[in-house]
């Protein structure tokens, strides 16, 4: 299991004023607590500078954080005792947003699947390629098209295939995968995240799957749970189709409500889109942090931060003063025949 | 390509087509925040298109500002920010209001709101739904992605290899499609609510230009295709006004024959 404990991550971003040596302190992910066990899908979900990313890096231990600590079957990455960097490698493995960049232009494909294999002493070179075909086919490719090729010579989404198959390489027992599906073409995203799904299934991995779209998450979290994080923060969370069903935040409620329907065949969404649209990252100070966009914001909200309680139900988590389920459909349209 | 009556296209002078460029026919590209220029206020780039257009530059800035209004965009702020001072959706929301600054008739939109987060999305659309009544406009939306347009469109053209492969009215299309690769596409949009095991992938990649089969360009990832799809391209056979249409086998006799 691996359990995040109040962890936070700060950076301290340069700003090009006169002062000299100023600088902006970006809270990116503050004070989340989350427990995440094998076997389990979980998805995470907010707009993008919420902080998505660099919880997933957190929790690949590539990034180390700044409060709080995260526990790998118990043992924490914080204290002096954290696990050996190679350790915590095998146990977590992060696929990362941008494949393209994370991947050598200069080295073919079967050096890149190689690499972590030697690297990681799984197995000889010989055996190496072996399992390399096998990932490779795992996830969709095909071995003998791929293997002598550079990264350049794939297709968007064949190259999204290439970095999960790396991924498993090292045979993790969590997968990470940062926007899998987002630079790939909607026809070919549900192939990606079934591969993804069924080699979870098979070998009992903890699947996270970081998206901003809510139809990914519910796909991919099916059985499993969502998280949804607003400006660094865990503001919802809970089994995947309540959060659909019956979401509670305000901010959950709108970001559901503006995923665009397929006329006529889903149930309209009524609109409870904040009146702001622009996600402001001042106005920390206090008070509920989606109180500038929140069309139920009341003093209470401006002056004192909700906490992530328990609701509806023990698993149900929400951080608001005012949460309670709304109608979100409008008229339910006539089924598809 | 003739736009609104005129002459061909390619017979214009350079002049001419500038002209009907912005004036009548407008274009917002991809990730558009990025071809705003970024070492230009937005009131300067304004000016400069006000300029290349003979416009009076005050009456420019009336429309701008207006259309600030409408994109619920802060003229203030906005007409004063170098652009990187703006959000990607704020960005994106200029690009649009830049080319509706002419009063065109025509709009080509080319996926934009594919880079905004789903809430600027959905304000994107609502504004651009809006500005198409009160303005008496037409859009043409380019998009991989059907739900998004669903709402919006009155008409839907499906291309595949460079070809349509299916075209009608959006509610028509989206309830009753016809193409394989149609029903694939739509097959392959997770539902928000409801039942996800219709959800199937769409199998196969995506054609390469290069190398495209013999016969129906769609025939290696169709689920339903014969014979006559590997020898033979089918043509889009139309109804008789022309208003829907589909280039499947399936839909056609022996003959060839329309039997739509
Ligand atoms: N290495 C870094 N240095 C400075 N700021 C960063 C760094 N990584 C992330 N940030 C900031 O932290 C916030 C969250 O970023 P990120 O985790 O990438 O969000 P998301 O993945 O949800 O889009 C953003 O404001 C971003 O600019
Ligand atoms: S605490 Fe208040 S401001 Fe924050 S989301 Fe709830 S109702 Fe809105
Ligand atoms: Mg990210």
């Amino acid at each position: 299991m691996i359990q995040v404990i109040n962890v936070s991550k700060s950076f301290l971003v340069k700003t090009t004023s006169s002062h000299a040596a100023s600088g902006r302190i970006v809270q990116a992910v503050r004070d989340v607590s989350l427990s995440w066990n094998k076997g389990e899908f979980f998805a995470i979900v907010g707009e993008s500078g919420c902080g998505k990313t660099t919880l997933g890096r957190l929790l690949a231990g590539h990034l180390l954080p700044t409060g709080g600590e995260i526990q790998y079957n118990g043992v924490s990455m914080s204290t002096t005792k954290r696990p050996h960097h190679r350790h915590l490698a095998r146990l977590v493995q992060l696929i990362p947003q941008d494949p393209y960049a994370a991947l050598n232009p200069v080295r073919k494909i079967r050096g890149l699947m190689r690499d972590p294999i030697t690297y990681h002493r799984i197995a000889n070179n010989r055996q190496a390629d072996e399992l390399a075909e096998n990932l490779l086919q795992m996830v969709g490719l095909s071995a003998k098209d791929v293997i002598g090729k550079y990264p350049h010579q794939l297709s968007g989404g064949q190259r999204q295939r290439l970095v999960i198959a790396r991924a498993l390489t090292v045979e993790p027992q969590y997968l990470i995968a940062d926007e899998a599906v987002s630079m790939v073409d909607v026809s070919l995203r549900i192939g990606i995240m079934d591969s993804l799904k069924e080699i979870s299934r098979q070998r009992q991995l903890g699947l996270l799957f970081i998206t901003h779209d809510f139809r990914v998450a519910r796909y991919i979290a099916q059985g499993g749970s969502i998280a949804v994080m607003y400006l660094g923060q865990i503001v919802e969370q809970g089994p995947t189709e309540e959060i659909l069903g019956a979401p509670l935040h305000p901010y959950t409620q709108s970001l559901i409500s503006a995923v665009p329907i397929l006329e006529g065949v889903e149930a309209r969404n009524q609109t409870v889109v904040p009146s702001r649209y622009e996600i402001s990252t001042q106005n920390l100070a206090q008070g509920c942090s989606f109180a500038n966009r929140c069309p139920f914001a009341d003093q209470l909200c401006k002056n004192k931060a909700p906490s992530l309680l328990p609701s509806t139900s023990p698993h149900h988590l929400v951080a608001c003063h005012h949460a309670e389920p709304r109608e979100l459909v409008v008229d339910v349209a006539e089924p598809a025949s | 390509m003739r736009y609104f009556g005129q002459d061909n296209l390619y017979d214009m002078s350079y002049d001419q087509q500038r002209r009907l460029f912005w004036e009548k026919v407008a274009m917002v590209f991809q990730a558009a925040q990025n071809t705003l220029n970024p070492l230009l206020r937005i009131r300067q780039q304004i000016l400069d298109i006000a300029q290349d257009h003979d416009i009076d530059f005050q009456q420019a800035m009336n429309s701008a500002k207006q259309l600030c209004e409408i994109m619920y965009l802060d003229s203030e702020r906005v007409l004063n920010a170098y652009p990187h001072e703006l959000s990607g959706g704020m960005k994106q929301r200029v690009s649009i209001a830049l080319a509706l600054l002419l009063n065109p008739s025509l709009v080509v939109l080319d996926e934009p709101t594919t880079a905004l987060d789903v809430i600027s999305q959905a304000s994107v659309l609502r504004i651009l739904n809006d500005v198409r009544k009160s303005h008496n406009l037409s859009l043409i939306f380019i998009t991989h992605d059907i739900s998004v347009i669903s709402e919006i469109v009155d008409r839907i053209i499906v291309m595949y290899a460079g070809r349509i492969v299916e075209t009608g009215p959006v509610r028509d299309v989206i309830l009753h499609p016809r193409h394989p690769y149609t029903q694939g596409l739509l097959a392959s949009i997770p539902p928000l609510r409801g039942n996800l095991s219709r959800t199937r992938a769409l199998r196969g990649q995506p054609a390469d230009l290069l190398h495209l089969p013999h016969g129906c360009a769609f025939h290696e990832r169709c689920p339903r295709a014969f014979s006559r799809c590997r020898q033979e391209a089918p043509r889009l056979l139309t109804d008789d006004h022309g208003q829907t249409g589909v280039a499947c086998h399936l839909y056609a006799s022996d003959s060839g024959e329309n039997v739509l």
